[in-house]
């Protein structure tokens, strides 16, 4: 009997299908194939599972259609990542490919539109590592956490498979049909109901691109909108300078640096390169014993703060007039003084003018245009400008104030006007103001398309989502924050094979389908001129960078005028009842972009130690003063919207301020990016935080007044890496007593003292002393004194006949940034735990940033110190050890042999720096499901730890191996600095070194040979071979020793 | 003097002969009748709960150890403190039979057999944890030196290995000397059955015992070299034990006076148990003419004693930290006190330090129900010791940076609640099938009490504080002789 209700399924239209499929997708049933109005209808139910066994009504023939369609088809379907090809050794190798041996292709990842060089590193095709190319201006070698994550993006398993048409399957072709209609319908207006939002734009090809379907489609246009944006600073500059400039700050060159609530080390396109250049005026030795000094006004906690020598905590709100007050203590003409007095005032301007032209004043990208617009009036004055304040045209391809343009496409939107919009790689839906609510604005658009690597809140909405190839898949190029453009190459061939790439997408649409490397090279060629033009391409992809690409400085003149009319705003009352909201982008996860990034989910935020969450962040005495402590849940009511989130304490935040990180709350875009679905049940565990951003509207976009807080009962467990479940205001500097950070100031240094706890020798006690007569002992006289060494080392093993690996790590220039973190899980295959277990104090991080506090718990001073192993001589872990399964090498390496260790666990307990880390439970290797994409992103040359072995820092043995192994090759030995570990070569203010100590001229041995150089807890006689140097401080004379405010 | 004359004064109660000796205790195997609901109940929990430990094992080997609570700076919890607390209450056992033995204690021989069992069921306990709390223990074999492709051998300065060896020889030891004292009273067993299945089990288990003078002789050489072997046994185990912790470099283990005050403490732990055991079981058997108020007594004073050498150690450790002005030890002592962990600290001195001194009280040793209360209580106190020493150290050591806490999950109570269970089903099983007290060593007793030579029936024998072991080489009364 033929059922009415169901047409019969086209077995014919199913094998032209599948055949297009490649076999490498799943598919769902036969229906999905067909693609048959039925299985639309199924996809669309609410509760499909329910609805299926009532609609599914056949016969006898159609289930034997069905069986023998399905037996035959079953084995159509294969792996997903293999691709289908058919297994013939090469005859002819591929060029340079040699089985084991990795390939490194410089390439760039983005960073808010703008590039940072990167060489990435492929085994067998496959990338595993990226690191930072030191070609390149905006990373010199180094990387940040974000570029060293992006490999585990593109291997998402979440990511966007499917082109999906209106919640349902669809195919590219299907879409393609679909969107050239919807065009065709905009030919006769010019393209008026076109427009084409993106994220913030500096690549040459997408913009040309773009311009081409603007020429061709006048009336159509295009908006760039990016959440964290730089509006603020290009109004500014259109307030000093009549037009939008970039600005390129030389810390290398600046001796003092006022920041005003900037986060320079870890955010914006250039905060690598900054990095580095403001370590290179840290880096104290005793013969240059020379270094900078940093100012810093903070509203939230961050790095630049704990860096600096004197720290100001003030509410962003304040700041302005902070601003106002410098400016007119500086003399910049037309600018009124603000009343009050600030007292440390004026000898930090004093200090600054003292070193005009030397100096960088820098303000948050989040401050008003205003302070901008001063900051750069002030760095005029200072005679920086042009100095270490260097001005170029802008790199955008076409800056605008996003947020203006954005919102006149929403009201394009609600007033019915766009009939096409093209979402490329943004996700407006998430992260637009809240009184956008572009959501719903969204519904409107008869045809919006969105193009994401995630099939997210923005996507879920459209009417069509195409997948969107990762950058390690397809072409592009980018510019960096001095213009300097890379081409952006692929490594592997799209894992999903539906994803394409935003130009790919706009040329199927506009011009004709044609491939990302094409689009690429045709602009190129194009652009850089046909003669010798493959040689010049063959260079740019070498070298990861076109050369002659940066731009030239401009030395632009300051509108007077624009600053006549501004007077500092009136400070608002600072009270609990009108608390200020700051809504920052999240130190890991940043936008949310990156919230479905486990290893971004896992590091420890740099400056609360958070993981998994953001919180309400505020400081001791506010908590106090609104009756709340860590981890109670409470409702922040602003503009009639309410969002709740858990209170965490966040010392040195101002008073009567709260700030919240953007980025959490994701409802879609992955399993662990909506983990908590924007919705925070009250004590449970698959959390993924709050979206702040759902106060956040247009007119205050970073920070505001009058949010009222409200505690509302219960608590919401935070996993933290940093004193579990343990707050002791009181004793806030007793680890100091325990010397594990020495700090000491430079005046002192130049003395000779280092930090080390003084011994205050008296003439009676040197008496006594002298006097005692030495007792009868075991025990050697001198604790690592040389008659010891006889005693204790082991056939008196001094190491010197092969190499003494050793890393020495410089306190005073490293930022706590947590590149490193990141980095070595890269690396080393290091596995994330999810965070319950970190509540459990179960995280994996081979290298931690440990970080402690000294001063009051209003404004403390932070220090941060990265501690893997120390690599012990005499290690504490190896005797304890029942099977020999932690051993010393021949060059001083603590060892970890997995395959012996039968996790006893006594090695973690008697380490005193608990750098080992214990795989309790099977991390790395799921039985349920073996194979999944994220294995792809794992270090072939380093184990995978099974289940109940011990593991920690190996000084990154594999490469020490390799580097050996080549030396041999060339029978040479091996350089002193020629082993690179990973952790040191992502630190992007290099303070991490890592060398031979038996080569005197390798870089560590020298550094090794400075005063400052202090060993942690040399007490217990560990001879660790990692050991510190002093963090310095260079306060101003006149402020105190950077002890107070 | 008061007290003595109030206690009943004498080892040996009722109207004894070597018959009765004989039917009292020979009966409870003999007789499966005699076993009422008490033994039922006990062996029934004891049976369930050790369901539970299976369960837990089964699950620990599936999952991993990640079920368990340890986590990164305290990688011990209660897999290491169970261990050590198990351990400690064999120490009893082994002390009542051998050093006693040595020490020529009439008064051992009634509670000898028991004790023994518990030390056995008691280490059988402990020894699941060493090897189920590796990460692999699959690969236990490991720490055995043993010939292989691979080359390797343990690691010897390591004391988890010098654990190996210390526990597997008290085991196996213990094991050997438990069961030569039971030959001759598997043979009365043997001798005096009507069934034939237990005539058999036993006769097989008696190894040929004929009560021939030969047997006797070589039966005293054999029980007196093993007590030897014993005796430094009881010793050391517990001082190796100890040395898992004074070997490392951590605040609160690295402390000297462990191997002592660890022996001190398992001594204390196992009569804490012992007098758990005995006070019920006694009654519920009618064995009160042979383990008498007096043996209660006894024992209650080691307790005593044993217990303030503990709680001297607490206070030698408080000290040392705070004169070391070593700032870890010092704070390693603060936090124990007053840190996140402080009510264990205190609970602990008062189970170890303030609940025993009313022992010093002759009343309370001879009240049986706060004697057993206070053995749990001692009982607890010594878990609460290895708890705060292993993972309250373990806590906060040198980088505060890494300082953490540690709670127990599900898994490690279920597994301690289980071994509890396999204890209690092992010690019931025992005093079903095997005679729980030493009947030819209580003959021998009641043959010297009554004086040599005397063969008279139906006497009270009274024993007086100095009337055991006079002459322990005397010629055994052929017990088995005057029965059949």
């Amino acid at each position: 009997m033929e059922n009415p209700q169901k047409p019969k399924l086209d077995l014919a239209q199913i094998r032209t299908r599948l055949a297009e499929k490649d076999g490498e997708e799943m598919w769902r049933g036969l229906g999905e194939l067909a693609e048959t109005e039925e299985f639309q209808q199924f996809l669309e139910d609410e509760i499909p599972l329910v609805a299926r066994p009532l609609r599914f009504n056949m016969d006898r023939r159609q289930f034997l259609i069905l069986s023998s369609a399905s037996l035959a088809l079953a084995g159509v379907s294969g792996c997903r990542f293999l691709p289908q090809d058919k297994i013939v050794p090469h005859v002819k190798a591929p060029e340079d490919s040699i089985p084991g041996k990795a390939l490194y292709y410089a390439s760039a990842v983005l960073f808010g539109g703008y590039a940072k060089g990167v060489l990435v590193e492929s085994h067998e095709g496959r990338p595993t590592n990226i690191q930072g190319n030191p070609d390149h201006p905006a990373s010199l070698g180094s990387s940040d956490m974000y570029t060293q994550a992006e490999v585990l993006n593109l291997y998402d398993a979440d990511r966007s498979k499917n082109v999906q048409g209106l919640g349902s399957m669809g195919s590219w072709d299907s879409f393609l049909t679909a969107a050239r209609d919807a065009l065709s319908k905009q030919k006769q207006s010019g393209g008026a109901g076109i427009r084409i939002l993106t994220e913030t734009v500096t690549s040459p090809t997408l913009a040309n691109q773009i311009q081409e379907v603007l020429k061709k489609n006048p009336q159509a246009k295009w908006i760039q909108y990016d959440p964290i944006s730089q509006d603020n600073v290009k109004k500014g500059s259109q307030l000093a300078f009549g037009k939008i400039l970039n600005t390129i700050y030389q810390f290398d060159k600046a001796d003092r640096v006022l920041s005003f609530d900037s986060d320079f080390f870890v955010s914006g396109p250039a905060s690598v390169r900054y990095s580095r250049d403001f370590a290179s005026k840290r880096k104290v030795t005793k013969d240059t014993s020379e270094m900078n000094r940093m100012y810093a006004v903070e509203s939230t906690p961050k790095l630049t703060g704990a860096m600096a020598e004197h720290r100001f905590p003030a509410r962003a709100s304040d700041i302005e007039s902070l601003v106002f007050a410098v400016a007119a203590k500086l003399g910049v003409a037309g600018v009124t003084a603000p009343s009050g007095d600030v007292g440390w005032l004026d000898a930090v301007v004093e200090d600054l003018k003292a070193n005009s032209g030397r100096g960088i004043v820098i303000a948050g990208d989040h401050l008003s245009p205003n302070v901008h617009a001063l900051v750069h009036a002030i760095n005029a004055t200072l005679g920086n400008a042009g100095k270490t304040v260097v001005y170029t045209e802008s790199i955008e391809a076409s800056p605008t104030i996003q947020v203006d343009a954005l919102r006149e496409l929403v009201a394009d939107m609600q007033g019915n006007k766009v009939e096409f919009l093209l979402i490329l790689g943004a996700n407006p839906v998430y992260h637009a103001p809240a009184d956008f609510l572009f959501g719903q604005v969204l519904t409107n658009v008869p045809f919006a398309v969105h193009v994401g690597m995630h099939y997210d809140e923005t996507g879920n909405i459209a009417t069509w989502h195409v997948p969107e190839t990762h950058l390690l898949e397809s072409w592009g190029d980018a510019r960096a924050f001095d213009g300097t453009t890379s081409i952006i190459q692929p490594l592997i061939r799209p894992i999903y094979e539906n994803a394409k790439s935003v130009l790919e997408v706009l040329a199927a649409l506009f011009v004709r389908p044609d491939s990302s490397d094409d689009i690429v090279k045709a602009y190129w060629q194009k652009t850089l001129g046909g003669i010798g033009f493959e040689k010049k391409w063959r260079k740019a992809l070498n070298d990861g960078s076109i050369a002659g690409t940066a731009v030239a400085p401009i030395l632009p003149t300051l509108l007077t005028t624009g600053f006549s009319g501004l007077t500092p705003p009136q400070p608002a009352p600072a009270s609990t009842d009108n608390l200020e909201i700051i809504f920052a982008p999240d130190p890991t996860v940043w936008d949310g972009r990156f919230a479905n990034n486990p290893w971004l989910q896992e590091v420890p935020k740099p400056m609360t130690k958070l993981t998994w969450d953001n919180a309400v962040l505020m400081s001791f005495a506010t908590a106090e003063a609104l009756r709340v402590q860590n981890e109670d849940i409470v409702e922040l009511e602003l503009g009639g919207k309410t969002v709740k989130g858990p209170v965490w304490i966040a010392l040195g935040h101002p008073d009567n301020s709260i700030t919240t990180h953007l980025g959490y709350g994701r409802t879609q875009g992955g399993a662990i990016a909506a983990g908590g679905k924007g919705v925070m049940p009250v004590n449970g565990w698959d959390g993924a935080g709050f979206d702040a951003g759902r106060l956040r509207t247009s007119n205050n976009l970073w920070f505001t007044t009058g949010v009222a807080l409200k505690k509302v009962g219960g608590t919401w467990q935070i996993a933290t890496t940093e004193n579990h479940h343990i707050v002791e205001n009181k004793s806030i500097d007793s680890q100091f007593k325990r010397d594990i950070i020495r700090v000491t100031t430079m005046e002192e240094y130049k003395k000779g003292k280092i930090g080390a706890p003084e011994y205050e020798e008296t003439d009676k006690t040197k008496e006594e002393h002298e006097a005692k007569e030495e007792p009868e002992t075991l025990y050697p006289a001198i604790v690592g004194g040389p008659e010891e060494k006889i005693r204790l080392t082991p056939e008196s093993y001094d190491y010197k006949e092969f190499n003494a690996w050793g890393m020495v790590i410089d306190l005073n220039t490293c930022t706590g940034c947590s590149a490193c973190t990141v980095a070595c899980n890269s690396e080393n295959n290091i596995a994330v735990v999810g965070k319950d277990l970190v509540m459990r104090g179960r995280e994996m991080h081979w290298i931690r940033l440990d970080r402690y506090y000294k001063g009051s718990s209003d404004n403390p001073q932070t220090y941060f110190q990265p501690l893997g192993c120390q690599h012990c001589e005499l290690a504490p872990c190896e005797p304890v050890c029942p099977v020999a399964a932690t051993i010393h090498s021949h060059d001083g390496l603590n060892q970890m042999v997995y395959n012996r260790c039968i996790g006893t666990k006594y090695c973690s307990n008697n380490c005193p720096y608990k750098v080992r880390r214990y795989n309790f439970l099977n991390y790395s290797e799921r039985w349920e499901e073996p194979f999944t994409v994220m294995t792809l992103a794992r270090n072939p040359n380093v184990t995978v730890r099974a289940r109940g072995v011990m593991e920690k820092c190996s000084f990154c043995v594999q490469r020490i191996s390799a580097t050996r192994i080549e030396a041999k090759k060339e029978n040479r030995p091996i350089g002193g600095d020629e082993v690179v570990t990973a952790c040191q070569q992502a630190c992007p203010s290099n303070a991490i070194i890592f060398g031979d100590l038996n080569n005197p001229k390798s870089k560590v041995a020298q550094a090794k040979a400075q005063p400052q150089n202090y060993i942690l807890l040399e007490e217990l006689n560990t001879r660790p071979r990692a050991t510190y140097l002093s963090r310095l401080r260079n306060p101003n004379p006149k402020l105190g020793a950077g002890k107070e405010s | 003097m008061p007290p003595r004359e109030k206690l009943n004064d004498s080892l040996i109660l009722g109207e004894q002969s070597y018959k009765t000796i004989n039917d009292k205790i020979s009966n409870i195997v003999l007789n499966q009748n005699k076993h009422g609901i008490p033994w039922f109940i006990c062996f029934v929990v004891g049976f369930g709960l050790l369901q539970l430990l299976g369960l837990a094992i089964m699950w620990l080997l599936y999952r991993g150890i990640g079920i368990w609570g340890p986590n990164n700076p305290v990688m011990w919890g209660w897999d290491i403190i169970n261990f050590v607390w198990w351990i400690g209450i064999g120490h009893a056992g082994t002390l009542i039979s051998a050093i006693l033995l040595l020490l020529k204690q009439s008064w051992r021989n009634s509670i000898n057999r028991f004790a023994e069992a518990m030390t056995l069921f008691a280490v059988s306990c402990a020894g699941l944890y060493p090897l189920l709390h590796t990460g692999r223990p699959y690969l236990g074999y490991w720490m055995f030196p043993y010939p292989n492709i691979l080359g390797m051998s343990p690691q010897f300065r390591s004391p988890l290995l010098w654990d190996v060896f210390a526990i597997s020889t008290y085991a196996l030891v213990s094991l050997i000397f438990w069961f030569v004292g039971l030959v001759p009273d598997l043979a009365t067993i043997r001798d005096r059955s009507k069934n034939p299945f237990f005539r058999y089990l036993f006769g097989a288990l008696a190894m040929g015992w004929r009560g021939a003078t030969s047997h006797w002789y070589r039966y005293e050489s054999a029980y007196i070299i093993l007590a030897g072997l014993s005796t430094p046994l009881v010793l050391s185990v517990h001082s190796i034990v100890s040395l898992d912790f004074a070997v490392s470099n951590l605040p609160g283990w690295h402390v000297t006076i462990f191997p002592p005050y660890f022996v001190a403490g398992a001594v204390y732990a196992g009569f804490a148990m012992v007098l758990t055991l005995a006070i019920p079981v006694r009654s519920w058997y009618k064995l009160k003419d042979f383990i008498t108020m007096r043996h209660i007594d006894w024992m209650a004073k080691v307790m005593l004693a044993t217990g303030l050498i503990v709680f001297y150690g607490y206070l030698c450790e408080a000290f040392f930290s705070w004169y070391s002005g070593n700032i870890f030890e010092r704070d390693m002592l603060r936090f124990r006190a007053f840190g996140p962990y402080g009510w264990a600290y205190w609970s602990l001195i008062f189970c170890n330090g303030v609940a025993i001194q009313i022992l010093w009280f002759p009343k309370v040793r001879q009240n049986l129900v706060v004697l057993f209360l206070l053995s749990q209580i001692v009982s607890v106190g010594m878990w609460l010791e290895r708890f705060v020493i292993i993972s309250v150290s373990l806590t906060r050591d040198f980088l505060p940076s890494s300082w953490g806490y540690y709670t127990p999950t599900m898994w490690d109570i279920m597994m301690f609640v289980g071994t509890i269970g396999q204890f209690t089903f092992l010690m019931f099983g025992f005093i079903r099938v095997l005679p729980m007290v030493n009947s030819f060593e209580m003959k021998e007793l009641l043959y010297r009490l009554k004086g040599r030579g005397h063969h008279g029936h139906g006497h009270v024998a009274h024993a007086t504080a100095g009337a055991h072991g006079d002459d322990s080489t005397a010629g055994h009364p052929a017990a088995e002789g005057e029965e059949n």
